[in-house]
């Protein structure tokens, strides 16, 4: 007997994407994302045929409480209902503290996991016996993998929990357990969820983080979806990753280095473009663009910064009018010359004296703590201030010496002759 | 050059007035009242120096001649001169002691080039020359004001570039105000808008809940208001039921009583009525039907009788019809006999033509010879063959050509090139110095990055001014940490705090006790009050006159002759002690303040002590912690000053370190690197000789050209494989052709053989040509299709003649077996033998139609005579059922039955009624609910049941609407899209404010750091004259200004004054600040000047008008510093300049009074 059934996680439906500031209509497009992302996988469950479906979790975001969203995913579980599909869900900590998941009334054929203890759930005509928990609460400290029951024999058995296992990096440490654990119970497959980067722990059995459905932000990169599980006489036969997301984020590397004229670094950036496109197939595509190197043209960078998003943008739409370029950042640095007229030969030095200076910090740390008082949270922790901690000023410091000393490349000589 | 001292011998009203200047002294303060001289020895000093003026203002007590100054003076290197100037045309200089005249020159080594304008504008000041210089300076004249705002060219870029970051941060946030066009402010309303578009477009789980609970509310009250208008419905249904039903029991009853008078009837079958009336209906009907059978009958058989038949032809229809057609075929082939004929003869003609073209002598030798079609196909084969062996011997022989000359080509080719090894190993070992170009770079990046930086770093050791000659010197110093001297400075700071806290304390103190004492100056200034001793004194001398007039007047002896002068003295004596008493009696009130005086100046004087025990407790305190600032520092090197240039070194130095280790790290990796460059080198070196290229010397690597050579020795290499593959591939290609060749020849051969066997037997050569045969063939082939269409036209003329004989013979046979004569010709004879068959066959069709109408009739009148009896019998049942004999009497119990039936039927239609109202209510119940209710009562009921179903169906439609209402709404809940859109919009601006966050931080932090830069780089860059001008105008304002500065934002730069950081234009000071200024500049430009020559004397002519006292005290502290370069002499008329000269600069101010 075969089958197969979907294995998804971190929908966090209607959860805005981050950092794409409004340049243009494209912009629109990644709105619907999420949702758009959920509906290629009910389209995807439908299409393959698969027995059921199970969602480890995050299905909303904690802090969102339109209810719309809550409907929303019904309707799509309903689209399932109609094609005779199961849907078995775990609350995740977003899901604990949503208004949405303890007022939403679920379709028939969705059963989500009890909060208060492990639940095993049977499929008797395909001999599956699912096993999960749901969380009530947005923080679990204790390893709840160690309350599984054992696998039923002759069944082949799922587990499913949200946990962030022995932690992982951008993520909360949640129902934190290790892989020797999941083993114990002796299941035939671990549904996981929480990582929002796709990632199979372990083959035997299989232990699959699938990924969040949608990336939200610009570190969550590449493509995004489910992860589609065949089963063959009671044993995995099959993993497939399947791509669902609705929008894409990217990052690309433009290394600079020996370019000297802006047209040849459009030229580069074409290219860099026009791959990160192809990738995103017809998808919206947000990309990240880092410009690194030692190039003639870091100076032209630091003095055109605006302009530069401008022709990058442009250029983009140019090539695919569904690309949008959420950030250039500069990590370029300056061809050192150790010749030329030293107009102002020393100004380099008084500019890193002043840097240094502690009265000076001390000032601009108080414009930047003003600023940061008016400015929501939020948009503080956008900035691209590395390092920077609580104390902004040595880091801005830091880059608006560098962005003066880019503006003023053709007057100041970086190195004096010994 | 210094006066050691001025003789105002002979000059203006000063006689032998010789005025000493102490040499140790930093000022010298020249005090006198107004006319006491001031101005004259003023004057006297210019004139000493330079020669007293040709019409001098000070003849007027010594006249032009005898007018006579003396000075002595100090030069450099310690040269002194004593000199005289007398007021005369020439030799105006003579020796003090011999009055000898001494050269005019003697004075060029003090004086330097000045002369006397140059000395009054810039050494001899008073406040208008002070004023028109300062301000000649600020208009820009003079390359000294050139020269004083020339600092720090080359800004201007930078302060562009510094405003652009300005405007542009300014347009995104500005800490101190709020402005809703600020890129800040704009995208946090954004996000405002998008919060409240998310509160607004969300939808609330408790809306829902509310949404839901309305639906259920109105599903229930619609369910209600439906279930009773159902009620009323039934209701109505009932009283309609009443109603209806008692109406059809009024006419069920009145039917019932009609037929019970009908009486009784026959018991017959439901429908006999019917079914007896249509009996007798059926057999009337069936004797009509059988009169008029007979009648027909007999027609049709007279009819049939009538008609005639032609049956000897008939019997030979087909024969007739076959003769006619034979007519008819034999008619149409002799019109197209000609044309047969004509073919034959047309086709002789080709085949006469054909045997002539093979040889043939007539038609019958080329028919007898006429090949088969098989053996016209070998023919044709055989030629076709002949055909491919000449095209493919063609095709061989082509390729044998371009083989040889591929040969002759690859040959030549092998000629040019020698033999190649294979370079399989020089590709490996140049593979294995991949990235050596890069790694030999990296390191002499290295050893230059390396090489270079030791230079700036012993510099920068340098200029640290520890007084250290190394790096390794530096790097061994045990210097403190930063915190600890950071740590130590605020202690020093703390004690300069405190000691400059004491010392004003103390000066406060030190000033309340000046005007204390200055105030018991005045008060015992003028006449002395007499003193309690001197009125004690007075009564006691009066006393003792009495008591030696006493025994006189009290006649206790007798008067003498002295007495009289006692008693006028006791007299006196009386008078006087009265005036003493009486005038201490008078100075009482003055004697009390005196005392208060003198005990608030003692009071001052002990807190005066206090306060000084304190400020030297403060002193030793600073003086400790600048003893812990340089425990700090190791032995040995200089120790650097206790304040922030301390902490500025020790960041310096740790700068250094760090600037060391990244060198260290560099040189672990330039000399690991070594070892790699080395080997790369020297397989680079074994590589190029190996492949022929010249020596590598010290030059680069040059790895590109050792890749071209071994490019080139593959490339080598593989031409001569692909040669010899070719030569191979070539031989086997020239024996492939000559097998073909030969495979070819025989398989000729073999042909022409086959050909000289059958060629002749089509009349062709044997060894005729494929061309020769192929023409033959073409005859032959042509020929036989003649020989065909020629045997076809001789075949269809003898049929001709064969068809007419056959159909004579036909004709003759049936006329004798009709009997029927000749008719013209034989054509005509059977066209009417023909015509004759015709007609019979007509008459036979008449004869067919009327026999099938007799037969018809003759059915139809069986079957009518069937029916008759059939409604004979019928009729006679019925009779036997209605129990009468006779059919008349059928038709009266027909009616009776009919009217009973009806009567039954209408009871059974008002019965079916009455079911229809009542249901399945009993008529019983029925009869017994209407009792006595008539219709009026009935529809009375009846119309109030409709009421009441009103009303309530009215109840219903609000209830279905409000239900409707109620599951659209919840409906409705399904087609929101929410608040996800509005949250996307907050998000995005949420990302605008990080950007207008990022672009603000940028802009603003780099404006800022350009600002500062620019103010520290020409403060560096600036003339060392406003520099230390600076700091006298700070130190002559006290501290109120912090100093002078160029205005480059100015279309021309501008001297300024600067407090907090804000330059103001001279002219916005006032006039004290502004003669400050003049001050400042007038004392930095002339301590300047003495760092290049030797400086005359400052005269400074009551320069402090202007001045308040504490800027008084400033000017003496900052004329005090100048003293220390040059000669001060300040002339005033002012005490308190005087004592504020004394107080500032204690025993470094020496006073002159005139």
């Amino acid at each position: 007997m075969s089958f197969r059934f979907l294995h998804a996680a971190d929908l966090h439906l209607d959860s805005p994407l981050r950092g794409l500031s409004r340049r243009g209509q494209v912009a629109g497009a990644f709105v619907d994302a999420s949702r758009r992302a959920l509906e290629n996988m009910v389209a995807t469950a439908i299409g393959e045929r698969v027995a059921f479906v199970v969602i480890a979790g995050d299905i909303y975001d904690g802090d969102w409480r339109d209810y719309s969203t809550g409907q929303f995913f019904v309707r799509q579980m309903g689209r399932l209902a109609r094609e005779g599909i199961r849907v078995f869900i775990i609350r995740g900590n977003h899901d604990a503290e949503s208004v949405i998941t303890k007022s939403l009334p679920l379709p028939n054929n969705v059963h989500s996991f009890s909060v208060r203890t492990v639940e095993s759930v049977a499929i008797e005509e395909l001999r599956v016996m699912l096993h999960g928990r749901g969380f009530a609460n947005r923080h679990v400290p204790e390893n709840v993998a160690a309350s599984y029951p054992a696998a039923k024999p002759r069944y082949f058995n799922i587990g499913i929990l949200h946990t962030s296992l022995t932690g992982r990096e951008d993520h909360d440490v949640y129902a934190p357990c290790g892989i020797d654990d999941l083993r114990r119970p002796g299941y035939d497959y671990w549904a996981l969820g929480h990582i929002h980067k796709r990632e199979i722990v372990a083959n035997d059995p299989p232990i699959v983080f699938p990924g969040n459905l949608q990336a939200r932000h610009a570190r969550e990169t590449g493509a995004k979806g489910a992860t589609l599980v065949t089963v063959t006489d009671g044993r995995v036969s099959q993993v497939d990753e399947v791509t669902l997301d609705a929008a894409r984020f990217a990052h690309s590397e433009l290394d600079l280095s020996g370019l000297r004229d802006p047209q040849e670094f459009l030229s580069a950036a074409r290219r860099v473009i026009h791959e990160a496109s192809g990738e995103a197939g017809d998808r919206p595509l947000a990309l990240r663009l880092t410009l690194t190197g030692e190039t003639a043209l870091h100076s032209y960078f630091g003095a055109h910064a605006g302009k530069l998003i401008e022709d990058v943008q442009a250029l983009a739409w140019e090539i695919n009018d569904s690309v949008l370029i959420e950030k250039v950042r500069h990590s370029t640095s300056l061809v050192r010359q150790l010749t030329g007229s030293a107009v102002i030969a020393d100004f380099a030095e008084v500019l890193a004296e002043v840097a240094a200076d502690a009265s000076f910090q001390a000032e601009i740390e108080a414009v930047l703590a003003e600023l940061r008082s008016k400015a929501p949270e939020a948009a503080f922790s956008m900035l691209d201030l590395s390092g920077a901690g609580e104390n902004l000023a040595p880091s801005a410091i830091s880059r608006a010496q560098d962005l003066v000393l880019a503006n003023l490349g053709g007057v100041i000589v970086e190195e004096r002759e010994p | 050059m210094k006066f050691r001292s001025l003789g105002l011998l002979r000059y203006g009203h000063f006689t032998d007035r010789v005025l000493e200047f102490p040499q140790d002294a930093r000022v010298v303060v020249i005090h006198g009242d107004n006319e006491a001289g001031k101005t004259t020895a003023l004057a006297a000093i210019t004139d000493v120096l330079f020669g007293i003026e040709l019409r001098s203002r000070y003849n007027f007590e010594h006249d032009y001649k005898s007018m006579w100054l003396a000075a002595t003076l100090t030069g450099a290197q310690g040269r002194s001169l004593s000199f005289a100037r007398l007021k005369r045309a020439n030799a105006t200089l003579v020796d003090p002691e011999s009055n000898a005249a001494l050269n005019d020159d003697i004075l060029a080594p003090f004086l330097g080039a000045h002369d006397r304008q140059t000395f009054l504008d810039v050494f001899g000041l008073d406040q208008m020359r002070l004023r028109e210089g300062g301000k000649r300076l600020l208009a820009g004249g003079g390359d000294l004001a050139a020269s004083l705002l020339a600092a720090a060219p080359g800004l201007s870029e930078v302060s562009t570039l510094r405003d652009r970051m300005k405007e542009s941060a300014a347009k995104i946030f500005n800490p101190q105000r709020k402005s809703a066009s600020h890129d800040f402010y704009l995208a946090m309303e954004r996000r405002d808008q998008a919060r409240r578009a998310i509160r607004a477009e969300e939808l609330l789980v408790d809306a829902v809940r509310t949404i839901r609970e309305d639906a259920d509310a109105a599903e229930k009250d619609r369910a209600e208001a439906e279930a009773a208008e159902r009620e009323a419905r039934i209701a109505v249904m009932q009283a309609q039921t009443l109603r209806s039903a008692a109406k059809e029991l009024r006419v069920l009853d009145a039917l019932l009583a009609k037929r019970s008078e009908i009486g009784p009837l026959p018991a017959v079958p439901g429908d006999f009525a019917v079914r007896a009336a249509e009996v007798l209906r059926n057999h009337e009907q069936a004797m009509l039907d059988a009169a008029r059978a007979e009648s027909e009958e007999a027609s049709a058989r007279a009819e049939f009788d009538a008609i005639a038949i032609d049956g000897a032809v008939l019997g030979l229809a087909d024969e007739i019809e076959a003769c006619d057609d034979a007519r008819a075929a034999i008619q149409h082939e002799l019109i197209s006999l000609p044309k047969r004929e004509g073919e034959a003869s047309e086709a002789r003609g080709e085949l006469i033509a054909f045997a002539r073209e093979l040889g043939l002598p007539d038609i019958e030798a080329l028919r007898a010879m006429a090949p088969g079609a098989p053996a016209l196909a070998r023919v044709a084969d055989i030629v076709n063959r002949l055909h491919a062996c000449e095209a493919q011997f063609q095709t061989l022989e082509r390729a044998r050509v371009a083989l040889a000359r591929r040969r002759k080509e690859i040959e030549a080719d092998g000629d040019e090139g020698a033999h190649a090894a294979d370079p399989a190993p020089f590709r490996q070992r140049l593979a294995a110095l991949d990235g050596a170009e890069e790694r030999e770079r990296q390191f002499r990046v290295l050893d230059q990055k390396i090489a270079s930086a030791q230079q700036p770093l012993r510099e920068r050791v340098r200029r640290l001014g520890l007084g250290l000659h190394s790096v390794e010197e530096f790097l061994a110093l045990p210097l403190p940490a930063l915190s600890a001297a950071d740590a130590s400075l605020r202690t020093v700071r703390d004690a300069l705090v405190q000691l400059a806290r004491r010392k004003d304390e103390f000066d406060e103190i030190a000033g309340k006790l000046a005007q204390a004492e200055a105030r018991l100056s005045t008060l015992i200034a003028g006449r002395q009050p007499p003193t309690e001793q001197a009125v004690a004194a007075a009564r006691t001398q009066r006393d003792g006159a009495w008591q030696a007039l006493r025994g006189v007047v009290l006649g206790e002896r007798a008067a003498a002759p002295a007495d009289q002068a006692a008693a006028l003295q006791f007299e006196r004596l009386i008078v006087d002690a009265d005036r003493l008493a009486d005038e201490r009696l008078t100075e009482a009130a003055r004697l009390a303040d005196l005392a208060q005086t003198e005990l608030a100046i003692a009071e001052a004087k002990a807190r005066a002590a206090s306060a000084y025990d304190r400020l030297t407790e403060a002193n030793a305190r600073l003086k400790a912690a600048n003893a812990a600032w340089a425990s700090l520092w190791p032995a040995g090197v200089i120790v650097p000053p206790d304040d922030d240039r301390g902490l500025e070194l020790l960041r310096e130095a740790a700068k250094i370190i760090e600037m060391r280790e990244s060198i260290r790290d560099d040189e672990v990796a330039r000399d690991s690197g070594r070892e790699a460059v080395q080997w790369d080198r020297g397989e680079a070196a074994r590589l190029r000789h190996d492949v022929g290229l010249p020596p590598l010397g010290d030059g680069p690597l040059r790895i590109a050209e050792l890749r071209d050579a071994v490019h080139a020795l593959e490339a080598r290499f593989q031409a001569a494989r692909d040669r010899d593959r070719d030569l191979v591939r070539l031989a086997k290609d020239e024996d492939d052709n000559a097998a073909a060749m030969r495979d070819l020849l025989a398989q000729r051969e073999q042909v022409v053989g086959q050909a000289a066997a059958l060629f002749p037997q089509l009349s062709i050569r044997a060894e005729a040509s494929a061309e020769e045969a192929q023409a033959a063939l073409g005859i032959w082939q042509a020929a036989g299709a003649a020989l065909g269409k020629l045997g076809t036209a001789e075949r269809r003329i003898e049929g001709i003649a064969r068809d007419r004989a056959l159909f004579e013979a036909r004709l003759g046979d049936l006329l004798g077996r009709v009997a029927a004569p000749v008719e013209g010709d034989d054509f005509a004879t059977a066209k009417h033998l023909r015509a004759r068959l015709e007609a019979a066959r007509r008459m036979q069709a008449q004869a067919d139609v009327a026999r099938e109408k007799l037969q018809r009739r003759v059915d139809a009148l069986h079957e009518a005579r069937s029916e008759l009896r059939l409604c004979e019998a019928a009729l006679a049942k019925v009779l036997e059922l209605a129990g009468v004999s006779d059919a008349i009497a059928l038709p009266a119990l027909l009616e009776r039955l009919r009217e009973a039936a009806e009567c039954e039927q209408a009871i059974a239609q008002a019965q079916s009624r009455l079911a229809d109202v009542r249901g399945s209510r009993p008529v019983e119940e029925l009869r017994a609910e209407i009792g006595e209710r008539d219709d009026k009562a009935l529809a009375l009921a009846h119309a109030e049941a409709e009421a009441a179903q009103e009303r309530a169906r009215d109840a219903v439609a609000p209830a279905i609407e409000r239900d409707t209402r109620a599951k659209a709404a919840l409906a409705d809940l399904d087609k929101r899209s929410g608040a996800a859109g509005a949250a996307q919009s907050e998000q995005d601006a949420i990302a605008e404010i990080a950007d207008a966050m990022e672009r603000f931080i940028r802009d603003h932090v780099a404006s800022r750091l350009l600002s500062h830069a620019i103010e520290r780089y020409r403060a560096r860059h600036q003339n060392p004259i406003v520099e230390r001008a600076s700091q006298a105008f700070a130190t002559l304002t006290c501290g109120r200004w912090s100093g002078l500065g160029i205005d480059y934002d100015l279309e021309t730069p501008r001297l300024a004054a600067v407090r907090d950081q804000q330059m103001h234009g001279v002219d916005a000071l006032s006039e004290g600040t502004a003669d400050q200024l003049f001050l400042a500049l007038r004392v930095a430009a002339i301590e300047d000047h003495a760092q290049r020559s030797t400086p005359l004397p400052f005269i400074a002519d009551d320069l402090f008008v202007t001045f308040d006292e504490r800027r008084t005290s400033a000017g003496f502290a900052v004329l005090g510093e100048l003293g220390a370069v040059t000669q001060v002499i300040v002339f005033t008329h002012h005490d308190h300049v005087v004592a504020c000269a004394q107080r500032t600069l204690q025993d470094q101010a020496a006073i002159i009074r005139l």
